[in-house]
């Protein structure tokens, strides 16, 4: 008897129950699919695993105390969070930092894109089942990680700037440790190229794997690498310059595609970019000897003076937006925070997935960058 | 080079080192079945420790906390007299279910008595030691490390305003 007429068929759609406990579902996050055979038919997503109403939190919170919330919002890069919400409180309170804090703060973010960019190729590995990635890409993250916990205090939730700067300064040979860090990267990631982009199995799984066009990803409010990928030269680093970016010299990276090898490729470029920025940035903090911090303000708590202002800044996994309200007292009077992945996991998931293969549907979840916490936020 | 074999190159690193680290043999001293995996970074925020002669119960690390996880507890005078203590006779307490380790209060900290320590880990039987813990008391000062890591300091002082004034650019052909 042949096989096939062993397998079970059926002819009605099934509804399969993906994550949030699962490995191919990237944090707290469900879907549920509906399946015929192999091929997806539906999809919803289940959002609401982090729900921790961080911007109600918010308000009910000194701005000083706010520091400690705010990283929570985006766990893998948790500095963007910290950059633009202080930076609205500058805007508003019309402070000028001084030249330094403005270069630790981009210093502290582009760390934090390499590793928040390590994490994806890791995610990335698991998926394609090239699970070297996976761990050579996790054991080198924790050599940035060890970096920030020399720099912050902590490997995580790093807590490191706070209004008008950066709580403390840079230790003493820290930047001699970060260049050793660089060279050994850019070492490790020939040996990654090796492994994976030359790797024609990586390529069958992933050249063609769900494109997007770059009008339809205008449309569905696709920001960062991801629209970058289909060949839209959008980058706030460039765009919008922020924190030292406007005094750095680098290209914005794009590729042409738009599938999932092109979102992979953006993402690998763009670690050597950082890492080519955090040289850059390594210069002038060694010919700089302004102060780490403009602190106007003493002790437990301080107003912010009425006002508003929106901070965009770029992350790893798109365009990140805090809107700070202020109405002249100790607490913001309204946080809103603009997350990326709003737009990629609640608009373009349910859409694109649509006639695909079920065994894709984890590498397309991961080469979108899905971070369910800023959608629950 | 584009190929099916190429992945094949990670064997190699089965030859190399690895570079996890192994945890080393010092333990703690009251709980010697549970080793210390590492040491802290110079200014890492572990545990916290608070020295009891130089606090003066002022209060300022509860009002600042974030999560809400410092106490004032009064602590009998006989105790601090004792000691030489200063001050209110109350001691910060502090929930670690709540704590998020972001040192603000170590940062607001007039005297600098609070700090806080390379303890990566810290493993107790009791569940109530996580909920209550009293730094500085005599029961946990196992938790306290010896390395105060994150400690007061001028540039992270948060009690001193520190306003940068921006200096106008020097005017071209003066200053000689």
């Amino acid at each position: 008897m042949p096989i096939r007429e062993l397998v079970v068929t059926y002819d009605f759609p099934t509804d399969l129950h993906l994550g949030p406990q699962h490995p191919g579902i990237h944090g707290n996050f469900a879907y549920i699919l509906k399946v015929d055979g192999e091929k997806i038919i539906e999809a919803k997503i289940v959002p609401g695993y982090l729900h921790r109403a961080f911007e109600k939190l918010m308000e009910r919170r000194t701005w000083i105390n706010n520091i400690a919330l705010i990283p929570r919002v985006c766990v893998p890069e948790p500095d963007v969070n910290e950059y633009a919400f202080n930076a609205a409180i500058e805007r508003i309170a019309g402070w000028e930092i001084p030249p330094r804090a403005k270069y630790i703060r981009t210093v502290v973010l582009e760390m934090a894109r390499i590793s928040a960019y390590l994490m994806y190729l890791a995610s990335m590995g698991g998926g394609v089942g090239v699970y070297p990635l996976t761990q050579w890409a996790f054991g080198d993250r924790d050599y940035i990680l060890d970096l920030f916990e020399a720099l912050t205090g902590a490997r995580v939730y790093h807590i490191y700037m706070i209004a008008g700067g950066v709580r403390r300064d840079i230790p003493e040979g820290w930047l001699d440790k970060l260049e050793e860090t660089l060279k050994y990267l850019e070492g490790r990631l020939k040996e990654y190229d090796k492994l994976v982009m030359n790797s024609a199995v990586v390529q069958r799984r992933l050249v063609g794997l769900a494109p997007i066009t770059p009008e339809y990803a205008m449309e569905h409010g696709v920001t960062g690498p991801n629209l970058r990928a289909t060949g839209v030269p959008y980058d706030l680093r460039k765009l919008d310059p922020y924190a030292a970016y406007d005094e750095l010299d680098f290209e914005v990276v794009t590729e042409k595609d738009g599938d999932a090898w092109a979102r992979f490729m953006v993402r690998r470029r763009e670690i050597d970019q950082s890492i080519d920025l955090l040289r850059q940035l390594i210069d002038k903090l060694r010919k700089d000897d302004t102060p780490h911090i403009h602190q106007p303000y003493s002790g437990l708590a301080f107003k912010v003076p009425q006002g508003e202002a929106y901070v965009h800044i770029e992350s790893t996994k798109g365009e990140f937006g805090y809107y700070v309200w202020s109405d002249g007292g100790f607490n913001p009077y309204r946080v809103f925070v603009r997350g990326p992945t709003t737009s990629h996991a609640g608009v373009l998931m349910e859409d694109i997935v649509v006639g695909q293969e079920l065994a894709d549907f984890s590498l397309i979840d991961g080469s979108f960058d899905i971070c369910p916490p800023d959608l629950d936020k | 080079m584009i190929g099916y074999l190429a992945p094949l190159r990670a064997l190699k690193f089965l030859f190399i080192k690895p570079h996890t680290v192994r945890v080393p043999d010092k333990v703690w001293p009251r709980w010697p079945d549970f080793a210390d995996p590492r040491e802290g970074k110079s200014v890492y925020r572990g545990t916290h420790d608070n020295d009891w002669t130089k606090c003066i119960g002022c209060g300022n690390c509860s009002r600042i906390c974030p999560a809400m996880a410092i106490e004032m507890k009064e602590v009998p005078k006989e105790v601090l007299d004792e000691i030489g203590a200063k001050g209110v006779n109350k001691r910060p307490q502090i929930d670690y279910g709540r704590c998020t380790f972001c040192a603000l209060c170590v940062d607001v900290c007039p005297s600098g008595s609070l700090t806080m320590t390379d303890n990566y880990t810290w493993v107790t039987t009791d569940a109530r030691d996580h909920r209550y813990f009293f730094p500085g008391a005599e029961k946990w000062k196992y938790a306290s490390g010896d390395v105060h890591t994150w400690h007061k300091n001028p540039q992270s002082d948060l009690l001193r305003p520190k306003p940068w004034v921006k200096k106008p650019p020097q005017p071209a052909g003066e200053g000689k």
